[in-house]
Protein backbone atom coordinates (compact mmCIF):
# COMPACT_ATOMS: atom_id res chain seq x y z
CA UNK A 1 0.00 0.00 0.00
CA UNK A 2 1.39 3.20 -0.99
CA UNK A 3 2.29 6.33 1.72
CA UNK A 4 0.08 8.74 2.19
CA UNK A 5 1.88 11.91 2.48
CA UNK A 6 0.28 15.52 3.77
CA UNK A 7 2.84 18.13 2.89
CA UNK A 8 3.85 21.42 4.27
CA UNK A 9 1.37 22.83 1.86
CA UNK A 10 -1.47 21.30 2.63
CA UNK A 11 -4.22 21.16 5.36
CA UNK A 12 -6.45 18.25 5.67
CA UNK A 13 -10.24 18.04 7.26
CA UNK A 14 -11.88 14.96 7.89
CA UNK A 15 -11.22 11.35 8.94
CA UNK A 16 -7.41 10.18 7.22
CA UNK A 17 -7.97 6.29 6.65
CA UNK A 18 -4.97 4.42 4.94
CA UNK A 19 -4.10 0.39 4.88
CA UNK A 20 -0.07 1.98 4.38
CA UNK A 21 2.02 4.43 6.24
CA UNK A 22 0.90 7.93 7.08
CA UNK A 23 3.93 11.08 6.68
CA UNK A 24 2.33 14.14 7.85
CA UNK A 25 4.03 17.37 7.43
CA UNK A 26 1.15 19.79 7.29
CA UNK A 27 -1.81 20.56 9.04
CA UNK A 28 -4.34 18.02 9.73
CA UNK A 29 -7.87 18.11 11.70
CA UNK A 30 -10.30 15.18 12.16
CA UNK A 31 -8.75 11.69 12.35
CA UNK A 32 -6.04 9.40 11.46
CA UNK A 33 -6.65 5.84 11.30
CA UNK A 34 -4.44 3.29 9.53
CA UNK A 35 -2.84 -0.16 9.70
CA UNK A 36 0.50 0.99 9.55
CA UNK A 37 2.87 3.80 10.93
CA UNK A 38 2.19 7.86 11.43
CA UNK A 39 4.71 10.07 11.47
CA UNK A 40 4.33 13.89 12.37
CA UNK A 41 7.19 15.99 11.19
CA UNK A 42 8.28 18.93 13.03
CA UNK A 43 6.59 21.19 11.36
CA UNK A 44 3.05 19.80 11.59
CA UNK A 45 -0.11 20.47 13.57
CA UNK A 46 -2.38 18.15 13.97
CA UNK A 47 -5.90 18.16 15.96
CA UNK A 48 -7.09 14.61 15.44
CA UNK A 49 -7.40 11.34 17.29
CA UNK A 50 -4.87 8.99 15.67
CA UNK A 51 -4.86 5.41 15.81
CA UNK A 52 -1.85 3.20 14.24
CA UNK A 53 0.57 0.50 14.60
CA UNK A 54 3.09 2.96 15.34
CA UNK A 55 3.54 6.63 15.60
CA UNK A 56 6.46 8.68 15.75
CA UNK A 57 5.81 12.45 16.82
CA UNK A 58 8.28 14.87 15.93
CA UNK A 59 5.65 18.08 15.68
CA UNK A 60 1.59 19.44 17.70
CA UNK A 61 -0.81 17.02 18.53
CA UNK A 62 -4.08 18.16 19.84
CA UNK A 63 -5.89 14.56 20.24
CA UNK A 64 -5.83 11.12 21.64
CA UNK A 65 -3.68 9.00 20.45
CA UNK A 66 -3.47 4.59 20.55
CA UNK A 67 -1.52 2.17 18.94
CA UNK A 68 -0.73 -1.43 19.57
CA UNK A 69 2.99 -0.65 19.24
CA UNK A 70 5.55 2.04 20.16
CA UNK A 71 4.91 6.12 20.19
CA UNK A 72 8.05 8.02 19.83
CA UNK A 73 7.83 11.43 21.10
CA UNK A 74 11.10 13.88 19.78
CA UNK A 75 12.44 16.45 21.37
CA UNK A 76 10.40 18.87 18.69
CA UNK A 77 7.23 16.93 20.05
CA UNK A 78 4.28 18.88 21.52
CA UNK A 79 1.76 16.40 22.95
CA UNK A 80 -1.89 17.12 24.23
CA UNK A 81 -4.07 14.48 24.49
CA UNK A 82 -3.93 10.68 25.79
CA UNK A 83 -1.47 8.30 24.88
CA UNK A 84 -2.55 3.98 24.86
CA UNK A 85 0.04 2.14 23.71
CA UNK A 86 2.74 -0.67 24.47
CA UNK A 87 6.31 1.10 24.70
CA UNK A 88 6.40 4.75 24.85
CA UNK A 89 9.74 6.71 24.39
CA UNK A 90 9.81 10.64 25.22
CA UNK A 91 12.74 12.55 24.30
CA UNK A 92 14.57 15.38 26.46
CA UNK A 93 12.52 18.74 25.59
CA UNK A 94 9.28 17.24 24.36
CA UNK A 95 6.47 18.50 26.01
CA UNK A 96 3.82 16.07 26.70
CA UNK A 97 0.21 16.86 28.57
CA UNK A 98 -2.19 14.04 29.44
CA UNK A 99 -2.98 10.40 30.65
CA UNK A 100 -1.17 7.38 29.11
CA UNK A 101 -1.52 3.57 29.65
CA UNK A 102 0.61 0.67 28.69
CA UNK A 103 -1.01 -2.15 27.73
CA UNK A 104 -3.74 -3.73 25.35
CA UNK A 105 -6.62 -2.25 27.98
CA UNK A 106 -7.83 0.90 28.20
CA UNK A 107 -7.59 2.49 31.47
CA UNK A 108 -7.24 5.94 32.77
CA UNK A 109 -4.46 5.22 34.87
CA UNK A 110 -1.25 7.60 34.18
CA UNK A 111 2.02 5.88 34.23
CA UNK A 112 4.47 6.96 31.88
CA UNK A 113 7.96 3.93 31.13
CA UNK A 114 10.86 6.16 30.51
CA UNK A 115 13.35 4.23 28.70
CA UNK A 116 16.84 4.18 30.88
CA UNK A 117 19.01 6.11 27.93
CA UNK A 118 16.50 8.24 27.56
CA UNK A 119 16.19 11.55 29.90
CA UNK A 120 12.17 12.60 30.07
CA UNK A 121 11.09 16.16 30.93
CA UNK A 122 7.99 15.48 30.40
CA UNK A 123 4.99 17.20 32.43
CA UNK A 124 2.91 13.62 32.90
CA UNK B 1 -6.74 -7.69 -40.40
CA UNK B 2 -5.29 -4.88 -39.01
CA UNK B 3 -6.56 -1.55 -38.77
CA UNK B 4 -4.21 1.27 -38.72
CA UNK B 5 -5.34 4.74 -38.01
CA UNK B 6 -2.37 7.77 -38.40
CA UNK B 7 -3.63 10.54 -36.65
CA UNK B 8 -3.91 14.35 -38.66
CA UNK B 9 -0.68 15.59 -37.37
CA UNK B 10 1.27 13.20 -39.20
CA UNK B 11 0.43 14.62 -42.58
CA UNK B 12 2.95 17.32 -41.60
CA UNK B 13 6.49 16.67 -43.66
CA UNK B 14 8.50 16.73 -40.68
CA UNK B 15 6.60 13.13 -39.55
CA UNK B 16 7.33 11.78 -42.69
CA UNK B 17 10.26 9.99 -42.04
CA UNK B 18 8.77 8.34 -39.11
CA UNK B 19 5.69 7.68 -41.29
CA UNK B 20 8.04 5.46 -43.40
CA UNK B 21 9.73 3.81 -40.91
CA UNK B 22 6.94 2.31 -39.57
CA UNK B 23 5.62 1.46 -42.53
CA UNK B 24 8.90 -0.13 -43.68
CA UNK B 25 8.40 -2.17 -40.40
CA UNK B 26 4.94 -3.32 -40.83
CA UNK B 27 5.47 -4.50 -44.71
CA UNK B 28 8.95 -6.10 -43.18
CA UNK B 29 7.11 -8.11 -40.77
CA UNK B 30 3.86 -9.20 -42.42
CA UNK B 31 1.42 -7.24 -40.57
CA UNK B 32 -0.12 -5.32 -43.78
CA UNK B 33 -3.79 -3.99 -43.05
CA UNK B 34 -6.30 -1.29 -43.43
CA UNK B 35 -4.75 2.34 -43.32
CA UNK B 36 -6.85 5.25 -42.05
CA UNK B 37 -6.13 8.57 -41.94
CA UNK B 38 -7.58 11.22 -39.30
CA UNK B 39 -8.15 14.57 -40.51
CA UNK B 40 -9.44 17.67 -38.93
CA UNK B 41 -13.26 16.38 -39.94
CA UNK B 42 -12.88 12.68 -38.50
CA UNK B 43 -11.05 12.62 -35.65
CA UNK B 44 -9.20 9.44 -33.94
CA UNK B 45 -11.87 8.85 -31.56
CA UNK B 46 -14.20 8.97 -34.81
CA UNK B 47 -12.23 6.67 -36.93
CA UNK B 48 -11.90 4.25 -34.11
CA UNK B 49 -15.71 4.61 -33.29
CA UNK B 50 -16.55 3.70 -37.14
CA UNK B 51 -13.88 0.88 -37.23
CA UNK B 52 -15.27 -0.88 -33.79
CA UNK B 53 -18.47 -0.49 -35.37
CA UNK B 54 -17.41 -2.18 -38.88
CA UNK B 55 -15.72 -5.11 -36.23
CA UNK B 56 -12.29 -4.15 -37.65
CA UNK B 57 -9.45 -5.37 -34.89
CA UNK B 58 -6.75 -4.88 -34.01
CA UNK B 59 -7.06 -1.42 -34.11
CA UNK B 60 -3.54 0.01 -34.16
CA UNK B 61 -2.89 3.97 -33.65
CA UNK B 62 -0.53 5.91 -35.10
CA UNK B 63 0.21 8.94 -33.27
CA UNK B 64 1.02 10.35 -29.67
CA UNK B 65 -0.60 10.29 -25.93
CA UNK B 66 -3.49 12.21 -27.22
CA UNK B 67 -4.60 10.15 -30.68
CA UNK B 68 -4.46 6.94 -28.32
CA UNK B 69 -6.72 8.20 -25.55
CA UNK B 70 -9.20 9.65 -28.05
CA UNK B 71 -9.34 5.83 -28.99
CA UNK B 72 -9.08 4.34 -25.45
CA UNK B 73 -11.82 7.39 -24.42
CA UNK B 74 -14.12 5.66 -27.84
CA UNK B 75 -13.49 1.68 -26.50
CA UNK B 76 -14.34 2.29 -23.15
CA UNK B 77 -17.89 4.03 -23.64
CA UNK B 78 -18.81 0.75 -26.61
CA UNK B 79 -17.16 -1.67 -24.03
CA UNK B 80 -15.72 -3.24 -26.80
CA UNK B 81 -13.20 -6.60 -26.43
CA UNK B 82 -11.61 -4.90 -29.77
CA UNK B 83 -8.23 -5.01 -28.90
CA UNK B 84 -6.38 -1.40 -29.43
CA UNK B 85 -2.20 -1.49 -29.97
CA UNK B 86 -0.20 2.05 -30.45
CA UNK B 87 2.75 3.21 -32.32
CA UNK B 88 4.39 5.98 -30.58
CA UNK B 89 5.50 9.44 -32.51
CA UNK B 90 7.03 9.82 -29.18
CA UNK B 91 8.97 7.03 -27.01
CA UNK B 92 9.26 8.75 -23.75
CA UNK B 93 5.40 9.40 -23.89
CA UNK B 94 3.82 8.19 -20.48
CA UNK B 95 1.42 6.44 -22.40
CA UNK B 96 4.37 4.75 -24.49
CA UNK B 97 6.29 4.15 -21.26
CA UNK B 98 3.35 2.66 -19.76
CA UNK B 99 2.23 0.49 -22.76
CA UNK B 100 6.19 -0.58 -23.01
CA UNK B 101 6.44 0.35 -26.58
CA UNK B 102 7.84 2.47 -28.66
CA UNK B 103 7.94 3.55 -32.63
CA UNK B 104 10.28 0.22 -33.14
CA UNK B 105 9.35 -2.05 -30.74
CA UNK B 106 5.10 -1.14 -31.30
CA UNK B 107 5.44 -2.83 -34.57
CA UNK B 108 6.79 -5.69 -32.36
CA UNK B 109 4.59 -5.55 -30.18
CA UNK B 110 1.89 -5.80 -32.95
CA UNK B 111 3.28 -9.40 -34.00
CA UNK B 112 3.26 -10.56 -30.49
CA UNK B 113 0.63 -9.41 -30.00
CA UNK B 114 0.33 -9.41 -25.75
CA UNK B 115 -2.60 -8.14 -24.49
CA UNK B 116 -3.88 -6.60 -21.25
CA UNK B 117 -7.25 -5.68 -20.29
CA UNK B 118 -6.73 -2.71 -18.34
CA UNK B 119 -8.96 -1.26 -16.31
CA UNK B 120 -9.98 2.41 -17.30
CA UNK B 121 -10.58 5.51 -15.19
CA UNK B 122 -12.43 7.95 -15.91
CA UNK B 123 -12.43 11.95 -15.14
CA UNK B 124 -15.75 13.62 -15.77
CA UNK B 125 -16.95 12.29 -19.06
CA UNK B 126 -13.76 10.87 -20.43
CA UNK B 127 -12.11 7.75 -20.11
CA UNK B 128 -8.33 7.27 -19.63
CA UNK B 129 -6.08 4.66 -18.53
CA UNK B 130 -2.49 6.84 -17.44
CA UNK B 131 -3.06 9.93 -16.03
CA UNK B 132 -4.59 13.15 -15.02
CA UNK B 133 -2.51 15.96 -15.11
CA UNK B 134 -3.72 19.77 -13.33
CA UNK B 135 -1.66 23.12 -14.18
CA UNK B 136 -2.88 26.27 -13.64
CA UNK B 137 -3.97 28.87 -16.33
CA UNK B 138 -3.49 32.71 -16.12
CA UNK B 139 -5.30 35.56 -18.45
CA UNK B 140 -3.41 36.85 -20.70
CA UNK B 141 -4.41 39.82 -22.43
CA UNK B 142 -7.32 39.71 -21.22
CA UNK B 143 -8.43 37.57 -24.10
CA UNK B 144 -6.84 34.08 -24.17
CA UNK B 145 -5.71 31.64 -21.75
CA UNK B 146 -2.05 29.86 -22.12
CA UNK B 147 -0.05 27.83 -19.65
CA UNK B 148 2.03 30.37 -18.04
CA UNK B 149 5.75 28.48 -17.28
CA UNK B 150 6.11 26.29 -14.52
CA UNK B 151 6.14 26.91 -10.85
CA UNK B 152 3.17 29.14 -10.67
CA UNK B 153 0.85 28.35 -7.69
CA UNK B 154 -2.85 28.68 -6.97
CA UNK B 155 -5.03 27.44 -4.45
CA UNK B 156 -6.54 23.98 -5.36
CA UNK B 157 -8.85 21.82 -3.03
CA UNK B 158 -9.71 17.64 -2.89
CA UNK B 159 -12.35 16.15 -1.47
CA UNK B 160 -12.27 12.32 -1.29
CA UNK B 161 -15.06 9.86 -0.12
CA UNK B 162 -16.80 12.76 1.02
CA UNK B 163 -14.92 12.12 4.17
CA UNK B 164 -11.55 14.19 3.65
CA UNK B 165 -10.98 17.64 2.39
CA UNK B 166 -7.62 18.39 1.23
CA UNK B 167 -6.69 21.91 0.61
CA UNK B 168 -3.78 24.11 -0.39
CA UNK B 169 -1.04 26.39 -2.58
CA UNK B 170 0.06 23.87 -4.58
CA UNK B 171 1.76 24.42 -8.15
CA UNK B 172 -0.38 21.90 -9.42
CA UNK B 173 -1.30 17.86 -9.35
CA UNK B 174 -1.56 14.87 -11.15
CA UNK B 175 -3.98 11.75 -10.92
CA UNK B 176 -2.12 8.48 -12.10
CA UNK B 177 -4.17 5.62 -12.71
CA UNK B 178 -3.43 2.42 -10.54
CA UNK B 179 -5.73 -0.16 -12.42
CA UNK B 180 -4.11 -3.23 -10.80
CA UNK B 181 -5.03 -1.43 -7.39
CA UNK B 182 -8.33 -0.07 -9.20
CA UNK B 183 -7.09 3.14 -6.89
CA UNK B 184 -6.26 6.92 -8.15
CA UNK B 185 -2.87 7.95 -6.35
CA UNK B 186 -3.26 11.56 -6.24
CA UNK B 187 0.04 13.56 -6.04
CA UNK B 188 -0.03 17.26 -5.23
CA UNK B 189 3.38 19.33 -7.02
CA UNK B 190 3.84 21.40 -3.88
CA UNK B 191 5.82 24.98 -3.68
CA UNK B 192 8.94 25.11 -4.79
CA UNK B 193 10.42 26.87 -1.17
CA UNK B 194 14.53 27.37 -2.93
CA UNK B 195 16.71 25.47 -3.69
CA UNK B 196 18.24 24.11 -0.15
CA UNK B 197 14.48 23.56 1.01
CA UNK B 198 13.39 22.01 -1.80
CA UNK B 199 14.53 18.66 -0.93
CA UNK B 200 12.94 19.01 2.13
CA UNK B 201 9.76 19.91 1.11
CA UNK B 202 8.17 16.79 -0.09
CA UNK B 203 4.94 16.57 -2.30
CA UNK B 204 1.93 14.90 -0.64
CA UNK B 205 0.46 11.53 -2.00
CA UNK B 206 -2.90 9.87 -1.61
CA UNK B 207 -4.78 6.97 -2.56
CA UNK B 208 -8.45 6.83 -2.95
CA UNK B 209 -10.99 5.24 -5.46
CA UNK B 210 -12.75 8.26 -6.53
CA UNK B 211 -11.85 12.00 -6.02
CA UNK B 212 -13.14 15.70 -6.66
CA UNK B 213 -10.99 18.54 -7.92
CA UNK B 214 -11.67 21.65 -7.29
CA UNK B 215 -10.21 25.81 -7.44
CA UNK B 216 -11.74 29.12 -7.61
CA UNK B 217 -8.26 30.25 -9.98
CA UNK B 218 -8.89 28.50 -13.62
CA UNK B 219 -6.34 25.10 -14.31
CA UNK B 220 -5.76 23.64 -17.33
CA UNK B 221 -6.26 19.21 -17.40
CA UNK B 222 -4.29 17.25 -19.28
CA UNK B 223 -5.63 13.86 -19.84
CA UNK B 224 -3.25 11.30 -21.47
CA UNK B 225 -2.58 14.03 -23.68
CA UNK B 226 -5.70 15.56 -24.25
CA UNK B 227 -6.10 18.94 -23.12
CA UNK B 228 -9.06 19.83 -21.30
CA UNK B 229 -10.61 22.76 -19.45
CA UNK B 230 -13.29 22.11 -16.98
CA UNK B 231 -13.67 22.25 -13.36
CA UNK B 232 -14.67 20.43 -10.87
CA UNK B 233 -12.82 17.66 -12.13
CA UNK B 234 -14.76 13.93 -10.50
CA UNK B 235 -12.16 11.34 -11.13
CA UNK B 236 -13.16 7.55 -10.18
CA UNK B 237 -12.44 3.87 -11.41
CA UNK B 238 -14.03 2.37 -13.00
CA UNK B 239 -15.38 -1.33 -13.99
CA UNK B 240 -14.51 -1.04 -17.82
CA UNK B 241 -11.92 -2.50 -19.29
CA UNK B 242 -9.84 -1.64 -22.12
CA UNK B 243 -7.71 -4.59 -24.23
CA UNK B 244 -4.36 -3.28 -24.92
CA UNK B 245 -1.28 -4.83 -27.13
CA UNK B 246 1.56 -4.14 -24.97
CA UNK B 247 5.49 -4.51 -24.98
CA UNK B 248 7.72 -6.42 -23.00
CA UNK B 249 8.85 -3.19 -21.18
CA UNK B 250 5.61 -2.13 -19.82
CA UNK B 251 4.61 -0.66 -16.67
CA UNK B 252 1.50 -1.79 -16.64
CA UNK B 253 1.66 -5.55 -15.30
Amino acid sequence: MAETVVGTSLQVEGELKSQGDIRIEGGVSGSIETEGSVTIGAGAIVKASIKASNIDIAGTVEGDISTQGHIALSDSASVNGNLQCTELTIARGAKFNGGSSMGKQESTQEEVVVPDNVQATADV
Amino acid sequence: MYYYIYDTFLEEKRFARFVNEVEAQINALGLTGERTQASSLRSVGTVTKDAIERNRQPIVIVGSDASLSQAIDQACRMQTDVALAYIPVDDASFLARALGVTASTGVTALSRRVVLNIRAARVNEYFFVGQVRCSRLVENRGLRLRRKNALTRFKMTARIDDALHIHGEVLGCHVLNQPQEALLKLDFLEQDRGRRQKQHAPSSSFSSPALELTSKTPFETNVDGRRVVRSPLIITTTKVHVPLIVGRDRLFS
